[in-house]
Order: C-alpha cells, then structure tokens, then sequence
C-alpha cells in the first residue's frame, strides 16, 4: 500500500514537472532582427548579397529540456548601414545526425538522453534603409 | 533470452528505420508570394491594424520524423493566409515546436517519437492595411 501511494506520488511530481517544462520550453523561436521581411520576391543584381546560417540547438530528455545556451535568436545578423534584411526563409531539420544522435545513447542506455534539432537561416542583405512607419491601431 | 534483449531486438528495428527514414522531416518557412511579411513594427507608408491573429497548425509524422503526413508546415504561408485581401502582415512572430499536445502525443502513444509523433508551427501578428488609397499599378 505505502509502495503503491509512494509511486503514484512519484508519477505525479513527475507529471508536476513535466507540465510546465513541456508547455513552455520545447519552441523554436525565430527571432531576427527589427524589421526584418520574411519571404517575397527575391530582388536581383549586384546589390544583392546572400546570408545563411545553420545552427544545431540540443535538448535533453526528448525535448523537455532544451539547453539554453543556445537560443534561435539573431541567427543572422543585423544588416550593415544603408542596407535591409530581406527574403528571408527559415528550416528546422530533423536530419541523420540528430537521428543518430538520439538513437545510439538511447538504444544503448533505455533512457532519452540527446535530441538534437538544426535550425537554418537563409535571407538576402539588399540596399536601401528600411524605413518603417509603425501601423496605427484599429 | 532475457526479456530486456527481448525488447531491445524488438526495437532494433525501429530504430534503424527512424535511422534510415530520417532527414526526411524538414519544416520549411517560406514565402514567395505578394504579401509583405515583416517583424517590424509597420511599413514604409502609413498603416492601420486591420486585425490581430494567431495562427497553429500540426503535422503528423511517422519514425522520429522520417515518414510525415499531410501538409508541410509553413508559418509564413500561414501569415500570408491570414492577410487575406491586404497587403501585409507586420509584429510577426514565427516559431516551430512541441506544445503540450505534441509532447503528450509524441512521448506517451508514440513512444518517444520512435513510431510517431507531432510537430507544430506557430505565427502571430498584426494584418495591416494602408491608411491612404493607392493608385492602381498598371502592367
């Protein structure tokens, strides 16, 4: 009887903490600069110049505790004077080394050790500031 | 032959599968149409905030993201949808993730995302029209 109230109690402190961790912590926020334009046509010429950056963003126990070393914030940077940032598009990647990753210490050990994802970021750096007018509300 | 290497043959598979099936999950945010996108606070001309949204959507996969299922995520296509007939969307936020439901449905039914599992995308931002008329462009 104490065994059995004793490990149900166990469940739920687990359960206690999984909740809050799992609500708020396994996102992949996508920060970028201010007044950044995601997506579009892709503008032409030499005054175009390509930006891309690939990150792996590690988590443990299956994602309910991700590092937090590592945020998926600013993964390009903000553009130089006189130039905005554009066409921007962004991946997260299960790819085979996450897989990997994950599987061998988890097959080996029982348990969810490692679950890495990548995060890539791709935009366009093109001439011209970006003048912005903040939207008037409704 | 011990229940525990029992199991573990039986998982063997699994896993390679996932293994082998793998980098086939990518959630890809891309836009390409006409719809200005942008996490500033406005555009180059006046606008007014015609309505705030937040929008999710779930896909479902199957081995650790090896075999997904129906529609691709897509945040910006999400936002973009959202405009509807204006013109752009500004204070977007784009994220991709596992909320609660996704960790409760990966970890519990689908065993650790090792057979199945969900995945989420999230957009939210302010759909915005400009305050004065434009002249139509001709062709």
């Amino acid at each position: 009887m104490i065994r059995t109230l004793f490990r149900l109690a166990r469940a739920l402190v687990a359960v206690a903490l999984a909740l809050p961790l799992s609500g708020c912590l396994f996102y992949m926020n996508h920060e970028l600069p201010p007044n950044t334009t995601f997506g579009g046509r892709v503008e032409k010429g030499t005054h175009v110049q390509h930006a891309e950056n690939s990150k792996l963003k590690p988590y443990l126990l299956a994602g309910l505790l991700p590092y937090p070393f590592f945020p998926t914030k600013d993964m390009l940077k903000a553009p130089p004077q006189g130039k905005h940032l554009t066409n921007v598009a962004i991946e997260t990647q299960f790819n085979w080394f996450d897989t990997i990753i994950w599987v061998v210490p988890g097959f080996f050990y029982g348990y969810y050790v490692f679950a890495p994802r990548h995060a890539k970021v791709t935009g366009n750096y093109v001439d011209g500031p970006r003048k912005v007018v903040a939207a008037s509300a409704r | 032959m011990t229940p525990n290497r029992c199991s573990q043959l039986l998982l063997a598979p699994v896993l390679v599968a996932a293994v082998l099936s793998t980098a086939c999950f990518t959630v890809q945010h891309r836009y390409e149409g006409d719809k200005i996108l942008t996490n500033g606070a406005g555009l180059a001309e006046p606008t007014r905030v015609v309505r705030h949204f937040e929008a999710h959507d779930r896909q479902f996969f199957w081995l650790h993201g090896g075999v997904p299922t129906g529609k691709p995520l897509n945040a910006l296509a999400m936002a973009a949808a959202e405009a509807g007939p204006h013109p752009a969307v500004v204070n977007l936020v784009v994220k991709d993730g596992q909320d609660l439901a996704d960790i409760l449905i990966t970890h519990v039914p689908c065993l650790l995302s090792m057979l199945c599992g969900t995945w989420s995308a999230w957009a939210e931002g302010d759909v915005v029209d400009y305050s004065a008329p434009r002249a139509a462009s001709v062709r």
